[in-house]
């Protein structure tokens, strides 16, 4: 990730309460090269108005035992500003433990798709398949995204939904790991189509077709290198040519990076 | 049970305006001016509970 941002002009910067003792600690632990910025006394965060007045009662839903350390805390979240140094993009979560990769935050906010992972390409008779995911490594309750991507050959299409009875809609299914969440696939949304002849509308996809979809592990830390199984359906079609519905399979490896040194709270 | 959700929106200086003046220590103790360090790049500034726990 840090080649990416230096390749792309990016700076960064992490801002906490930390002391630049405790901060000095941790970066050389990590080996982090960037700006760890440290807001003893949480000034900044105060006056960004960053700061989260309900951790007590946040800690107790999350089942977090109090301590004299948790006041003044942010929100846990991001800015990404331009060359101007106008916000672009504002990204907070609600939970501690959920956040993005870099690579994915990258790649979603300033377009830069360095970060890919698990690459691969399979070239079927009327579509072209390729497959990534925005970081090649994940973290407990990082969020990631798998990209299914489609470059259907010219005049052919594939069906989105919804779709009559009998056909086979374009889909995207990920076998079951225990502690992977899967969000629902988006798609763009298919166009209405209709054929001469036939009563029904259908709704599909042409030329190149773009899926996201999210997921994150929340097994602790120790689960390992994981590999998705996917299995993309599809059928494509011409004005005058229907093929038979096609089953392509993915086999997408993600390394796990040990969070070293940490924990969550207890 | 669920907390109640937060508009965040509200929280922070939003998307459109000129990220505020930040100017801190970093972890070798040096003062970082944020404007001044990324020198005209875009930049991505991550807050975070700490690095020690």
């Amino acid at each position: 990730m840090f080649p990416a941002l230096a390749a792309n002009n990016v700076a960064l910067f992490a801002i906490s309460y930390d002391t630049v003792a405790i901060l000095s600690a941790f970066a050389e632990t990590h080996g982090i090269g960037y700006s760890l910025l440290s807001d003893e006394g949480s000034l900044v965060m105060r006056r960004l108005g960053l700061i989260n007045q309900r951790v007590q009662e946040d800690h107790a839903f999350y089942g977090i035992a109090s301590s004299p350390r948790h006041v003044n805390l942010p929100y846990p979240g991001v800015f990404v500003f331009d060359e101007t140094g106008t916000i672009t993009h504002k990204r907070f979560h609600e939970s501690y433990r959920e956040r993005d990769t870099g690579a994915g935050l990258m790649a979603e906010t300033l377009g830069v798709l360095d970060g890919r992972g698990g690459e691969t390409a399979v070239e079927g008779d009327t579509v072209r398949l390729r497959a990534w995911l925005d970081s090649p490594t994940y973290c407990m309750f990082q969020r990631l995204h798998l990209t299914i991507e489609l470059a259907i050959a010219p005049g052919f299409h594939v069906y989105g939904e919804p779709i009559p009875r009998d056909y086979t809609p374009l889909s995207v299914d990920v076998t079951p790991i225990e502690g992977l969440e899967l969000g629902p696939i988006r798609w763009p949304l298919p166009h209405p189509f209709t054929v001469e002849g036939l009563r029904e509308t259908f709704h599909v996809h042409e030329g190149t077709v773009r899926g996201v979809l999210p997921f994150m592990f929340t097994a602790p830390p120790g689960a390992g290198d994981q590999i998705l199984l996917a299995t993309v359906r599809y059928q494509a079609c011409s004005a005058s040519t229907c093929l038979p519905p096609a089953v392509i399979q993915l086999a997408i490896p993600v390394r796990e990076v040990a969070l070293v040194g940490r924990s969550l709270p207890t | 049970m669920t907390l109640p959700p937060r508009d965040f929106r509200k929280i922070g200086p939003n998307e459109g305006e000129r990220f505020p003046d930040v100017v801190l220590p970093d972890q070798r103790g040096r003062v970082v001016d944020l404007h001044a360090a990324r020198a005209g790049r875009k930049a991505i500034v991550v807050f975070y509970r700490s690095a020690e726990w």
